[in-house]
């Protein structure tokens, strides 16, 4: 008889190992494409390094922490948008290639294995960024007085508020699917969420990536004083933590509706 | 022993933002035993698959209850999903981008499963659905018909002991689609697994079936054996190749069509072929005594042998027949 109760043998694990292999096959498999974005990912580096060191001398005479703040910056901001652009783009590729169906019959659901695409996608990330970065140092001559610990924390932060935005979305691809439009457009208002004024409480805390924002502020810039930061940060991370539950009940919830309108196969 | 498929007055509607909702299925009951090999049949639009969505958890129904493998589907959805796999009519099914046997490998985990333990499971799926020498090849160099086999061996990678096919041979050429469909009737019957077909080839349902469930819009009009289908239009049709013996077809043609019981007539020359359909064997002697009188000499008659495609087409005729009279 077949295993009618493999379920008992089976390994949610499997499913995000199974991501993970598939991210790498591809990604050897289309070397051309892979290298093609390491090189601009790693003008790009350049780019910075060299630009804002030139600017800044020019400018102040030490230079001292705008590097790093703009460094800092950059690596935040790509997160955000990375962790916030993920799981839409999961969905959307899933439909237009006729895989998402396919997916969503996982015993574990959908939500579990895209779970299990951006944990694959997030590993590839930190690890690419993380050796370009190197490479960038390297290659300029320039180094980074960054504190790593507090910037992870900050990573995890702002990942976390990416991904609780990316699942609402993705909510919305699962219904509308071509949304591309609408999710390029709020990427651009992560800008103006940054730039609300901090005085503006306790609205300020409670928009997207403004806390983290202003926390980053406390420690790559010497003139933002942030009274007792770990205590801010423990409010930011539970705020986080609340907002990425709130991004996956919308999740589940735009699931749910997609079921029942029969939505999930159609592009 | 459990039930493979258990379906309960199951009923789904989409509605819509304006018009009329759309009821899909209606008030549908069936149940399906481990080991059967069930045909869904029916014509466009008729909700075979919305039927299958609804079993997958794809679609949610509107009212009704479903239970795979003795596990209720809305509330132990992990439990009703480890036991299915499907091919879905119009997807791709697989990952282009991956070749045979990493698209096999990467279904495997998709249900959680090790692909180091399938491995000699997708030997043999390869070998049964005669991918041997695509191994390699990525999934979108592939022809539809080689697609089509991945998708149905990496549904049954899996190892789920029931699986769901909706329209697997769709747009398929005739060696591709006898291919598959060698390779289904293999698998089934080595392996005994549960197996729900929707197709509008009632050759292959009829070569792979014992049992067939035919749905017109959104109702199930019949659920039986597909033996049992066929003996209940048995011996009613015939078909009779006459040739006219004086050489006047317009004595033939007049005396033709006052017989009654004709459901179609050609004449090739001086010969027609004719198309007898009798509610009573008596009536087959009036005929040929009308072919006597007409001067045609009977060259060929021929009892017609029962098929699924007659008995199916017969069935949803009679069906429309009785929705427009209960609609005047």
């Amino acid at each position: 008889m077949l295993a009618a109760n493999k379920i008992q043998e089976a390994n949610r694990w499997q499913v995000v190992w199974g991501e993970l292999v598939r991210s790498w096959i591809e990604l050897r498999r289309y070397w051309f494409n892979t290298i093609g974005g390491l090189v601009s990912l790693y003008l790009l580096f350049l780019l910075l390094f060299l630009g804002t060191s030139l600017l800044t001398q020019r400018m102040t005479p030490s230079g001292e922490g705008s590097l790093e703040w703009l460094i800092g910056g950059y690596i935040i901001w790509s997160l955000a948008v990375f962790a916030y652009m993920s799981p839409a783009g999961i969905v959307t590729q899933g439909a237009r290639e006729g895989t998402l169906e396919q997916m969503a019959l996982s015993p574990w659901g959908l939500g579990w294995v895209m779970t299990g695409i951006l944990l694959a996608k997030l590993l590839n990330d930190i690890v690419v960024t993380g050796l370009l970065l190197a490479v960038a140092l390297l290659t300029s001559g320039q180094s980074l007085a960054l504190p790593w610990g507090k910037v992870a924390l900050l990573m995890v932060v702002v990942s976390l508020q990416g991904y609780a935005m990316g699942w609402a979305i993705a909510g919305l691809a699962l219904n509308f699917k071509r949304i591309q439009s609408i999710y390029t457009l709020l990427q651009f208002s992560f800008i103006a969420a940054l730039a609300v004024p901090w005085e503006l409480q306790p609205l300020a805390r409670l928009i997207p990536l403004r806390w983290p924002y202003y926390l980053m502020q406390g420690l790559l810039k010497p003139e933002t004083e942030v009274a007792s930061w770990s205590l801010e940060m423990i409010g930011c991370l539970l705020l986080s933590i609340g907002y990425l539950g709130l991004g996956w009940a919308v999740f589940n919830r735009s699931l749910q509706w997609a079921r029942q309108m029969g939505h999930l196969g159609h592009y | 022993m459990t039930v493979a498929i258990q379906v309960e007055d199951l009923t789904k509607i989409f509605r819509r933002r304006r018009g009329s909702p759309i009821i899909a299925l209606k008030e549908i009951g069936f149940s399906v035993q481990p080991g059967e090999f069930v045909g869904v049949l029916g014509p466009n639009g008729a909700g075979k698959t919305t039927l299958i969505k609804c079993i997958l958890g794809l679609v949610e129904p509107t009212k009704g209850r479903i239970e795979v493998m003795g596990f209720d589907l809305r509330r132990q959805r992990r439990e009703a999903l480890a036991s299915l796999g499907a091919v879905l009519e119009g997807s791709r099914n697989i990952f282009w981008r991956l070749t045979v046997r990493e698209n096999l490998e990467y279904f495997a985990r998709l249900h959680g499963l090790s692909a180091k333990r399938v491995r000699p499971l997708i030997e043999r799926l390869i070998e049964i659905f005669q991918l041997e020498s695509h191994v390699l090849k990525e999934a979108r160099m592939l022809s539809k018909g080689l697609q089509q086999r991945l998708a149905t061996a990496c549904a049954m990678v899996k190892q789920t002991p029931i699986l769901l096919l909706d329209e697997p041979t769709l747009g398929l050429d005739i060696e591709s689609a006898l291919n598959l469909r060698a390779s289904l009737r293999l698998l089934v019957r080595e392996e005994g697994r549960t197996v729900l077909l929707t197709s509008h080839e009632m050759e292959m349902v009829e070569a792979l079936c014992e049992r067939v469930l035919i749905l017109q819009e959104g109702q199930l009009l019949v659920d039986s054996k597909i033996e049992d289908l066929k003996q209940l239009f048995r011996s009613s049709s015939y078909t009779c190749v006459l040739r006219s013996l004086d050489g006047d077809p317009t004595v033939v043609d007049k005396a033709l069509r006052n017989l009654s019981g004709i459901r179609s007539l050609e004449r090739y020359g001086d010969k027609w072929q004719v198309e007898l359909e009798v509610s009573d064997p008596t009536e087959v002697y009036e005929a040929l005594e009308c072919f006597r009188r007409a001067h045609c000499s009977i060259e060929a008659i021929r009892r017609q042998e029962p098929n699924l495609k007659e008995a199916y087409l017969r069935l949803i005729h009679s069906g429309r027949m009785h929705k427009d009279a209960s609609r005047q």
